[in-house]
């Protein structure tokens, strides 16, 4: 339903994305992996028509971004940014009372509906107890979760998130991948987003778009793309994949090799005898 | 931050709060208007005020003194205040900074070179071409050109901001810029130029209610009637432009579209209200900070439409508290308004923001 069709980005006349194809499915979880500065961020924000391709188009529902009205677009498509920014003294509830935005004209203010989506919203990602605290007096994974209720206010059948668990610590990690896994499951989310770790990736993705210098490397189930050769391929290191249970489910999950402190039969060589 | 501050400072979310703050500068603004009525060099008693308010035709002197000077300015001294706290609080929004004031769009600089040159070229044309000993010049046309320096001015920062989509930052360096030329040139064209227009000069940029009436203030009512519907239409694209571009952008908001929008009821507010009294001093920068504090005090969130009441009650009770001390401190000589807005109004802000940390 969401496609980019051939687009390319040159940003001051460098190729950032060349000639990249991708077909979003509905209601997978769909993760973009990479290596710095290979064109994740870009990707993302060209499905979510933040920014104009250079060349091909990206259509939703056969019509390309740019024919949809913002407010329209925004119903259907959500997007996260990586750090995004709201003055001081906004409360929770009121930021997430923003992602009614495009269902609101002029003279409207919020109705029932709205009302309901945005407790919904903050039900959950368990926010409720916190709903009039201003932003700055939350810590960072709940300032995360409530730009997440944001998004999710906006009621939209896609979410596109930017490396959505940065800055977080490994508990909070993991709830709002948890989180994002039951919004799949539940309430049928289309939902795209830039990982930096491979093995969360691999856990929690229904399928990986490996991406290295704005071209697609490999793209397919974490099976199929968390393969020693492009692991090698796209960070440049040794790693060895191991099949892991999560639940009911198995996902390859890779370990990197240390190739320096590899026991080799040129560094066993004792220690002392060589001083001698 | 990882920890969580959240559970140590419940805000209120209850609506009375914020109505009896309202009712009591409300409370305020009505003394103090009651007040500007009653002191200047003519002290005047409550019932002659009364009395004279009451009175159709102007008999007295009293009645005079309340009709063709008290009154007029006092309401113009509040009409201006809410000008330049709206056009502040617009502003503050959309170029996303707590510094910004109508001067960071030139609105300043423009209206004070356009009132400048005009008022040297008159005495020039008077002087030196038609050989009229006695200059003459009818200031009623000072707001008019006022207005067209300070719009031409905005007008050249929006230019120079079209093309990076009027972003805050590039929007507020042009303003800087071009704000710092014109004060430039008005510096030079009075030291270089001024002869006999030099106290008028100065006086006018120093920020002035004096000599005012009704006929400057019909100027402005349209602009405040503008002004203040536009703003209370357009509070919740603010609220979205608060946000970064991108979060905006992302929640359907056309940016650059609602930026110029917001914008131009800014320039309407600050540029009509500098035409009539010069530039006031830091009223658009203090008066939401102030109102901002002064919500965090009782406990309230930071909400558009509280802030924007807020705004409007306290930038009208600021000038008008500046421009009676301007009247009766050193009566019955005159401080300029201006000058009192920024002396009175930096100490309260201080103080609110010192207790507020």
């Amino acid at each position: 339903m969401l496609q980019a069709d051939k687009v390319s980005l040159n940003y001051q006349h460098k190729p950032v994305l060349q000639d990249l194809s991708v077909s979003i499915a509905r209601r997978q979880i769909t993760a973009i992996v990479g290596p710095n500065g290979s064109g994740k961020s870009t990707l993302l924000k060209l499905l979510g028509g933040l920014s104009k391709p250079s060349e091909g188009a990206v259509s939703l529902e056969q019509k390309p971004l740019y024919k949809w009205r913002p407010k329209a677009l925004a119903k259907k498509l959500a997007l996260l940014g990586q750090s995004p920014l709201a003055p001081s003294g906004m409360l929770v509830r009121q930021l997430v009372g923003h992602g009614r935005f495009p269902y609101l004209g002029l003279f409207n203010t919020l109705s029932h509906i709205d009302q309901h989506a945005i407790t919904w919203a903050l039900r959950k990602t368990q926010l409720e107890h916190l709903q009039n605290q201003p932003l700055e007096y939350l810590s960072g994974g709940e300032r995360q979760r409530a730009w997440l209720a944001m998004a999710l206010a906006q009621q939209s059948e896609i979410l596109l998130l930017d490396e959505p668990t940065t800055y977080l610590d490994l508990g909070h990690q993991f709830q709002l991948l948890d989180l994002l896994k039951q919004l799949q499951i539940h309430e049928q989310k289309t939902i795209v987003m830039v990982l930096h770790d491979i093995n969360q990736a691999s856990q929690f993705s229904d399928r990986i778009i490996a991406l290295k210098n704005g071209e697609i490397v490999a793209d397919g189930t974490p099976q199929q793309v968390v393969t020693e050769q492009i692991i090698k391929q796209l960070f440049n290191i040794d790693v060895s994949v191991v099949p892991q249970r999560y639940g009911k489910t198995t996902k390859p999950l890779c370990l990197p090799i240390d190739s320096h402190n590899q026991i080799t039969p040129n560094s066993a060589v004792p220690l002392r005898s060589a001083a001698i | 931050m990882n920890q969580s501050f959240a559970t140590h400072t419940p805000l209120s979310t209850k609506a009375w709060p914020f109505y009896v703050l309202m009712m009591v500068l409300t409370a305020l603004l009505i003394s103090l208007f009651i007040a500007a009525l009653c002191m200047g060099s003519v002290p005047l008693s409550l019932n002659e005020v009364w009395q004279s308010l009451k009175a159709t035709a102007i008999l007295t002197s009293e009645s005079d003194i309340l009709w063709q000077l008290r009154l007029p300015r006092s309401v113009l001294a509040m009409v201006v205040g809410v000008h330049f706290a709206l056009a502040g609080l617009i502003l503050q929004a959309v170029i996303r900074n707590p510094l910004a004031d109508p001067s960071i769009l030139g609105v300043n600089g423009g209206a004070s070179l356009a009132i400048v040159l005009c008022l040297l070229a008159v005495d020039y044309v008077q002087l030196h071409l038609l050989k009229l000993s006695d200059a003459h010049f009818d200031f009623v046309w000072l707001p008019t050109i006022a207005l067209l320096g300070g719009v031409l001015a905005t007008g050249l920062v929006l230019k120079l901001s079209w093309r990076q989509q009027l972003q805050p930052n590039q929007l507020a360096l042009n303003g800087v810029a071009i704000g710092a030329v014109l004060n430039a040139l008005v510096m030079w064209a009075i030291l270089a130029w001024g002869g006999n227009r030099t106290e008028t000069s100065l006086i006018w940029l120093a920020g002035s209610l004096y000599g005012r009436d009704f006929s400057q203030l019909y100027l402005l009512l349209p602009w405040t009637f503008v002004g203040v519907v536009g703003c209370f239409l357009l509070l919740r694209h603010l609220a979205i432009l608060q946000l970064d571009s991108e979060a905006a952008q992302t929640l359907g908001l056309n940016v650059k579209r609602w930026r110029l929008v917001s914008l131009f009821i800014a320039v309407a507010l600050a540029a009509s209200a500098t035409a009539v009294t010069g530039p006031l001093g830091f009223v658009g920068l203090i008066v939401p900070h102030f109102a901002k504090a002064l919500l965090a005090r009782f406990g309230l969130g930071a909400s558009l439409p509280h802030l924007m009441i807020m705004c409007i009650l306290s930038g009208a009770a600021l000038t008008l508290a500046a421009d009676i001390a301007s009247r009766t401190l050193i009566s019955p000589l005159e401080i300029p308004t201006g000058t009192l807005t920024t002396l009175m109004g930096i100490p309260i802000l201080l103080l609110l923001i010192r207790r507020q940390s």
